[in-house]
């Protein structure tokens, strides 16, 4: 765990690394966590940040977060990736989309809740995700809907935490972007 | 806000792609408009088939705060249809031919805190629209699923796309542009 009284980047690319390790041991493959970063960007470019392509197609598992954080968390896979990743968990025989899909979201649940916990040991607070989203469809059209939110509620800086899982041979295989409030880098800041 | 291209100065295999908020308008012209990846928001397109003009935007929320001017009118519904139709005027075209598609207002993800900004969207568009007296001819609205709009100037024919359907043309033929 890091250092006390470390700043607060550092302690979400740990607690980064925390999420990545629990993918890795629930699939049983090694994903190490790459290209972690932490920016600041206007709602309306939320749409344009993971990927150049706003068709593109994914299987996402989205949850609020809730408690002394704010936000949305995404862990994003390609849908054949989801597919693959689901089959890794249950077995050659799961076909059945609605059985990927609720295995996607307990997976999303594991790395999501082993990221939000690292934080809120170190920082003594509580955070916890809202019970899953699957969803299947164009990642554009899903941070168009969070960067409507922003909007709404009248941000005008939205910062982005993301980190790519890549395997050791390197493939990009998934992402966790947690979309959260400039007041919980700042409450997290001041503790 | 993207506004530009009244002089036709586009290439031909020019596509602009139109981020949230921005607004376009033009007259006839090779090339294509396009949003992608809608998903609550509201893609809204405003033709006029006899003057051959049209415009196009991005719509994020309902209303604008009304603190004066906004910097993106295409960002609200309440500002971008008369923004657009000003927009029109200024190419020539008469209101009276002036007919509205639109795409997009999606519930993608259950919320906690906001509700759903999609339906307040389609609401918010369908009573500007009426309110203006602007004849919707062609929509698809709601639902949970992502789209893309495009616009092809040439023709004047607007197309969706969803994830595993076919593209759908949304321009009644009476609509579109007649060869330039």
């Amino acid at each position: 765990m890091a250092q006390r009284g470390a700043e607060p980047k550092k302690v979400i690319k740990e607690a980064l690394l925390k999420a990545g390790e629990a993918l890795s041991e629930i699939i049983e493959r090694r994903f190490n966590p790459a290209e972690i970063s932490v920016t600041y960007h206007d709602p309306l470019e939320l749409p344009s940040l993971p990927v150049d392509n706003p068709e593109t197609l994914v299987a996402a598992a989205f949850y609020q977060v809730e408690g002394d954080l704010s936000g949305y968390l995404l862990l994003v896979f390609s849908t054949d990736e989801a597919e693959a990743i689901a089959q890794a968990v249950l077995g050659p025989e799961a076909a059945d989309e609605a059985l990927v899909d609720s295995a996607l979201g307990e997976i999303g649940n594991i790395v999501g809740s082993s990221f939000l916990n690292y934080l809120a040991d170190y920082f003594s607070i509580y955070a916890a995700p809202t019970p899953p989203q699957v969803v299947r469809d164009m990642l554009g059209a899903l941070m168009e809907t969070l960067a409507a939110v922003a909007a709404a509620e009248g941000r005008t800086q939205v910062p982005v935490i993301r980190t790519t899982f890549a395997q050791e041979e390197g493939t990009v295989t998934a992402f966790l972007l947690w979309v959260t409030d400039v007041e919980d880098i700042r409450r997290l800041g001041s503790k | 806000m993207n506004l530009g291209n009244a002089t036709g100065m586009i290439a031909p295999s020019d596509v602009v792609s139109l981020g949230l908020g921005e607004s376009i308008v033009g007259h006839q012209a090779e090339g294509t408009w396009v949003i992608y990846g809608l998903g609550s928001c509201i893609g809204l397109i405003l033709s006029d088939h006899v003057g051959r003009n049209a415009a196009m935007a991005h719509i994020v929320l309902p209303q604008s705060p009304g603190l004066g001017a906004v910097s993106q009118p295409g960002k609200y519904v309440d500002t971008a249809v008369p923004f657009l139709l000003a927009e029109l005027r200024k190419l020539g075209s008469d209101e009276r031919n002036v007919r509205a598609q639109m795409v997009g207002g999606a519930k993608m993800l259950q919320l906690k805190k906001m509700g759903d900004i999609g339906s307040r969207n389609i609401e918010s568009i369908r009573q500007v629209l009426a309110d203006y007296r602007i004849p919707i001819i062609a929509e698809r609205l709601g639902g949970t699923s992502g789209r893309t709009l495009r616009w092809d100037r040439k023709l004047g024919i607007a197309t969706m796309s969803q994830v595993g359907q076919k593209d759908v043309i949304l321009t009644p033929v009476l609509y579109r542009f007649a060869a330039g």
